[in-house]
Parts: structure tokens; sequence; C-alpha cells
């Protein structure tokens, strides 16, 4: 097996909203052709994490510290037209909501060809073809080009953005729990085509969930978050059976498994409530 | 927000509302005496201006006041029960919607008698169909919301849910658009007593005193100035504090998973 | 074979709900949606009942049904007792103008009980569901977390001690930390206040730890009903085998 290279190393990254820090000293790398699971509950900052490798921070966000090196480039350096270029170019991201991310008044082929202008990474005549070819990759018949967000299934609009992600080749995909919006059906379809585009393409991937079953599934690699912090950066096996930090093994303790024959599960110390409401 | 500070001189207390009817003092433009100049009849413009503060502001609040009364219990009614009371109460609003509303206050004020307490009633009573719609609205969504299923299923009354439950939680865009709505309540009266049809002589208010203003446009400015300014300041000041109002609610009610 | 020890808590036969679609063409009928399409099953007193399917599945409708919500169009739902119930967003099932201690003591006070007692009463009962802190009662939902909200509308529901909870996806918001708190706070209340439970969830893995028996649901109707261990051990329906093998494993 070849030497795994570094694609993308954040070293040290800090931001905080007003006083409160959101992003506490994080260090990570992602290597190439892995699929790295960014893991953690609502508020430890996983997705903060996600936006800063793109500079899509809001503009409220003050960043303390930190470097994001990729391809050689600190991306938080960048100018926005060197940053238009990597995102969707180099680095896609997929977000959680997939009734949202579409827009509803465009086709969906439309939409897909869209994208693929705003780069000019594919030339017009060919981009039709390409489009085709993108829909056949994510399993979906080719008639959907035609058709508005709404007329198609969660699933659907999920695998469409999927086309749209994937539509100039970049070689790192971001997605933020890309399946939870989704029945539990659908998602497994989902993410067993995603783990079958990685192999295919060799794609880096970094995926955000707060589900560890599905990092059983899909993850080389785990690092688990709390507030803005890393407390675990490990291979799954090891994550799952020798875990560093207390909360992440009382974490993966409380979930309920099928064939669990216990009668009460067991608590999370300090159980942080993430589910307040803000100001 | 700051625009309260604009709000403060006119509530200040006002002068006694003196005559002056000896000749040298008939039409004097502004000076330190009389801030903003005597009218034709030797009055103090600037105190009939402070008294017409009360007349302006008293008729907003007040017809804001009824058409707020009519308005949430219309759209509360429409808004909570749907079905028939609703389509029916609609068929009433939309009638409202037709008229020209300032047409129809003059007509019915013409009618009745100008006189203040039947310009704050008409204003009242011909502007209740906007708030009407805004509760009805707020009143589908809320009524499916989980708090009131939760109520329902606790055995609460109907009225008590409405009361209780609903409409404090629906007063929000009431709050921004009655503030709204006093503004224009303003403009109304003073183009009505402006016409004669609102408050009469020698009761000032702004609009009358334009009236009487409005002879002496070329040598005596004073007179249509300072009330102008006042209406229009006034009325800037509300629909700000309207607008602020609005922009500090929507955050709140936008709740976030 | 469903496990019925005791008497009946609940009895639904035949239940069924369509939604017709607002507006007709020329009076042409569009096909209804049916929501609820002929839906029996029973739950015994103390035990807690299952029903898990995918969004759409009308489980939600059947809740709203059995708590009186909405009116059903045929079939029966007969009850041995009081009902209460507890829904999925902590954050609108909370009336956010309302004091906590109002909204917990509301069913008590419409039905007389004085100001005093209610008081003491919803301050035990708040103790009961670990909000002990005497400081909740005066507060506004929003101070509160969402594990913390959910625990509020369970003392809401709980408090006039009803026979039954309808617990429409009580945990599905909440981060899994929490989540396992709750589900061990039910699992307790259920033994100390003798609750029967009808629960409502997607998740299978958290119908599987709460339930004694369990129906499956899909399009509006039960495709297969049985005790928690045979349909998680021995699964009869396709459609339940097929959706145990998507839940992706936890090692």
């Amino acid at each position: 097996m070849e030497k795994d290279k570094k694609i993308l190393e954040i070293s040290d990254l800090t931001v905080s909203f007003g006083a409160r820090r959101v992003i506490d000293n994080v260090n990570f790398s992602l290597y190439s052709g892995e699929v790295l699971a960014l893991v953690g509950e609502s508020g430890s900052g996983k997705t903060l994490t996600a936006f800063s490798i793109l500079d899509l921070l809001p503009r409220t966000a003050a960043l303390e510290k930190g470097k994001i090196m990729f391809n050689g480039k600190n991306v938080l350096d960048l100018d926005h037209e060197e940053i238009r270029d990597i995102r969707g170019n180099e680095i896609a991201m997929v977000f959680q909501e997939p009734f949202t991310a579409l827009n509803p008044v465009m086709r969906a082929g439309d939409q897909i060809m869209e994208v693929m202008s705003a780069h000019d990474a594919v030339s017009r005549k060919n981009r039709k073809e390409r489009m085709k070819e993108l829909l056949h990759t994510v399993k979906l018949p080719a008639e959907i080009s035609s058709h508005y967000p709404h007329e198609l299934s969660g699933g659907m609009r999920q695998r469409v953005i999927l086309a749209m992600a994937l539509s100039c080749d970049p070689s790192v995909l971001i997605l933020d729990e890309p399946t939870t919006a989704l029945d539990v059906s659908i998602q497994k379809h989902v993410l067993d085509l995603i783990k079958q585009i990685q192999k295919e393409r060799r794609l880096t991937i970094l995926f955000i969930t707060h589900d560890f079953s599905i990092v059983n599934m899909i993850a080389d690699r785990v690092c688990v978050m709390r507030n803005g912090r890393i407390l675990d950066e490990d291979g799954k096996e090891e994550v799952f059976t020798n875990p560093v930090d207390p909360y992440t093994r009382q974490l993966i303790a409380c979930i309920p498994r099928l064939g669990d024959k216990r009668e009460r599960l067991p608590v999370v110390e300090n159980a942080q409530d993430a589910g307040r409401e803000n100001g | 927000m700051g625009l309260t500070a604009v709000f403060a001189p006119f509530i200040a207390p006002s002068d006694p509302l003196e005559m002056n009817l000896s000749p040298q003092g008939m039409l004097q433009p502004p000076s330190l005496e009389h801030l903003c100049g005597t009218d034709n009849l030797g009055r103090d413009v600037f105190s009939r201006m402070v008294y017409g503060a009360r007349v302006s502001l008293s008729v907003g609040f007040i017809a804001v006041f009824i058409s707020m009364v009519i308005g949430v219990f219309l759209g509360g009614v429409s808004g909570y029960y749907g079905g028939r009371p609703d389509a029916f109460i609609m068929r009433f609003v939309e009638v409202m919607y037709c008229f020209p509303t300032l047409f129809l206050i003059m007509i019915v004020v013409a009618f009745l008698g100008p006189n203040i307490v039947n310009v704050m009633i008409v204003i009242g009573i011909t502007s209740w169909a906007g708030l009407c719609r805004l509760v009805r609205a707020e009143f589908f969504t809320l009524r499916e919301r989980d708090f009131v299923h939760a109520a329902k299923v606790q055995g609460v009354s109907d009225m008590r849910v409405i009361f209780r439950h609903i409409l404090p939680n629906a007063m929000g865009p009431v709050y921004v658009s009655a503030t709204l709505s006093v503004g224009a309540a303003i403009l109304i009266e003073s183009a009505l007593s402006f016409l004669g049809l609102g408050v009469q002589i020698p009761t000032p208010s702004w609009g009358n005193i334009l009236t009487a203003g409005k002879n002496y446009i070329d040598y005596a400015w004073w007179l249509t100035l300072f009330p102008g300014l006042a209406i229009l300041v006034t009325v800037l000041s509300f629909n700000l504090i309207g607008e602020s109002l609005r922009e500090m609610l929507d955050p709140r009610l936008r709740e976030r998973k | 074979m469903l496990k019925m020890r005791d008497e009946k808590m609940v009895e639904v036969a035949e239940l069924k709900k369509y939604f017709w679609r607002s507006g007709t063409f020329f009076g042409i009928k569009t096909e209804p949606v049916k929501a609820v399409d002929g839906v029996s099953f029973r739950a015994a007193r103390g035990q807690t009942f299952g029903l898990v399917g995918e969004s759409g599945c009308g489980k939600t409708t059947i809740a709203k049904l059995i708590a009186g919500i909405l009116r059903a169009d045929s079939g029966r739902i007969i009850v041995n007792g009081d009902i209460d119930i507890v829904f999925q967003d902590p954050f609108s099932s909370l009336n956010p103008r309302m004091k906590v201690k109002d909204i917990i003591g509301e069913s008590l006070l419409i039905r007389g009980t004085g100001g005093k007692e209610t008081e003491e009463r919803v301050r035990e009962t708040l103790s009961l569901v670990r909000l002990g802190d005497p400081g909740c009662m005066d507060k506004y939902p929003h101070q509160f977390s969402g594990g913390e909200r959910q625990r509020i509308a369970i003392a809401r529901a709980v408090i006039r001690r009803p026979a039954m909870l309808v617990l429409d996806e009580p945990v599905s918001s909440l981060d899994v930390s929490i989540q396992a708190s709750i589900l061990n706070l039910l699992k307790d209340l259920q033994q100390e206040l003798g609750l029967t439970y009808l629960f409502i969830s997607h998740d299978l893995r958290v119908v599987e730890f709460m339930s004694d028996d369990v129906g499956v649901m899909k399009a509006g109707r039960i495709v297969e009903i049985a005790s928690r261990d045979e349909i998680y051990a021995a699964p009869k329906a396709e459609y339940t085998r097929q959706l145990l093998a998507s839940i992706p494993r936890l090692a």
C-alpha cells in the first residue's frame, strides 16, 4: 500500500463567537484516499470546523489562531478569488438539509450543470453529457434531470446534491450529516453509494456525523469532538474498542443497539444539553 | 430607537392656550417669545402646536386601539374556528378593503358631525381589516403547534386556549402593525382637520393650523412649515419604532433547533 | 403472539383516518391520503407498545387519534383511563410565554385545584422527572435545554397520574447522551407510576429498548405485530426484515 499523503492539515485552529470558543485548538489531518469521520453531539463544533476549511464561517466568528494547509497554502490566508477556486472544484461540500440546498425553481439537471459552469471546469458542449454521467454515477435515471426538487424524494434530492458536488471532480468531499434527514432504508442506500463512489474515485472524505453506527459503517479513522475540542483521534477500531477519553467511551456505551438486553442505558457524565436555544 | 427622544418635546406639558388678539400680535414671525410665530389671530403657534400634539397623539392611539380590539377579536375567531365563521368574517374583511377608507371616513364624519371623538371612532372602525388578517394568519399557524395540542389533550377549554395560549403568542406582529398604524391614523386626522372635517377651531390640531396657514403661505411661512414638520417627524418616528420592533421580534420568533 | 398479561389498557380496532386534499376540481373527488388504513392493536396495562415505521407511515397520526387530537373516520378506540401525550419537539411543545410551573400545573388548575396545592404537586412532579432545582418553576421554556424541556413536557403529562402516555418520538430530537437519560427516566416512571406507554418512533433500536410488544407500520397499515423479542429475533414480514437489515451496526 502506497504511503498516504497528507492532503489537508489543520493546526491549532481556534475560533470564537465573542467570548465563547467554539473551536478550541483543533489539530487533525486528512490523508489522501481515506474517510475521516468527525463525530460529536450538537454544539461540539464539528460543522463549524468543516465550514472553516472552506472559509464559510459567519462574519461574527473571530479566528483567533490556526492554520489550515491545503495544497501547500494556508486556506485561511487566501483571498476571495482563490477560495472560490477551491470551493466546489477541489473541495466540495454536501450540507445537511437536502430540501434547502436545492433551488426550488430550477430543474435538477440545470442545477448540476450550473455548478460546472460556475467553475468552467467542463466546456459547454460537454456539460450535458457529463451531467448524465453524474446522474448515472449516483444511480439516478437520466429523466431525473428534467424534474424539479419538490418532485423528488429526500433520497433522490440528496443524490442530486451529491452529483453536484462531484461535478467538478473534486479531490476532497466534505459531507455534513448527509443522511440525518433520511429514512433508515434510504440512508443505507445513500451510504453504500458514497462508499462505492469513494472507492472508485479514490476520494478523500471528511464525514461529519453524530451517529456512531454510521461511523462504524463508513469510516477509516475517527476524530471525536466535544465543546470545540478534539478528544480522540484514532483508527476506527481503536476508537471503538479502546478510546482514550472517558467521554468517548460513555458516548458509545449509551447508544441502544439491536439485540441489546440492557434494562437501563449507561449515562454520560456531565452530559451537556447542547440543545439550548441561542440568545 | 433614539427617536423616542424626538417624542419627548411633544408630550411636554403644554403652555396655556392663550390668544393674543392684539393687532400687533397677529402673524408674527418666529421669535424668542413666540418660537413658531403667531397665527392670524395672534395666537402663539408653538403652544397651539403642543396642544395639537395632544390631539394628534390621542387620536392616533385611541383609533388604533379601537381597530386593535375589533381586529384581534375577529381575527382570533376567524383563525381559531375556521370554517364558516372564517368565511363570513373574511367576506366582511374583503368588503372593508374595497372601500376607499379616506372617503368613507370623510363621509361618515361629515354625516355624524366633525369632532374629535367621532374622528377617533371612525378611523378605528375603518382600519381593523389589516390587523384582522394578521391575527388570523398568526392563529392559523399557532393553532397547529404542539403546545396547543398538548393543552387540548389536558382538557383545557377552547376559550382558555385562545386567550391564554394562542393570543399572547400572536400579539407580536400586531404590536408592530399597530405602531405603524398610529402614524397612518395621525395622517388621516391631520387630513380631516385640514379639510375642516376633523377637529374644529379654536381647538388646535396640526391639520387645522395648516388650514389657517394655507392662505398666508407667501409671507407667514411658519404657519405651514412647523405643523407640516411636526406631522412628518411624528409619523416618521412611529414608522421607525414600528420597524425596530419588527426587527427585535423577528429573531426571537425564529426558533431554531 | 402478543404478550398479553393483565387487562387491556387500550384497544384499537380497524382504525381509519383519511385526509382529503382541500379543493376538488369540478366536483371530481381526488384520492384521499390514507394516513391510517385499518389499524388494530392492543396494549396491556403497565406495558409498552412500540409503534415503529419510517416517515409517512401514519404513526404520528395514530398518536393524535389515540390522544384525541384528531377524530377517526371509522374504527374503535377503547381506552381504560386517562391519556396524556409527549411530543417530539421540546421547543414547540411548551408555550414560550408561560412559566414552567403554569405549564405543568395548568391541568390541575382548570379542574379546580387550589393554587397552593397545585404548586406543591408541580414541585413534586418536577423532582420526579429529576428537575428538582426549585428555581425551575418560575423560569420560561427558552431558559432550558432540549433535554430539560422534554422533562418538563413529561412532568406536564404525568402530573395527574394518567393511566397511559402516548409518546410520539420523544427522544428523536435529542442528542444521544441526553436520549439515554430520558429513556431511563421513562422506564423508571413506568415502574414508579404503573404507566402504560404507546411508544412511537422511527428508530428501531430505541423501540427495541423500550417495548414489550411491537407493531411495524407501513403506508397506514401494520405489517407485523408481535412481542418485542419475536419481532427482532425472528421477523416474519419482508418489510420488517428490510428495516432491520438497513440499520447500521455498532461494532
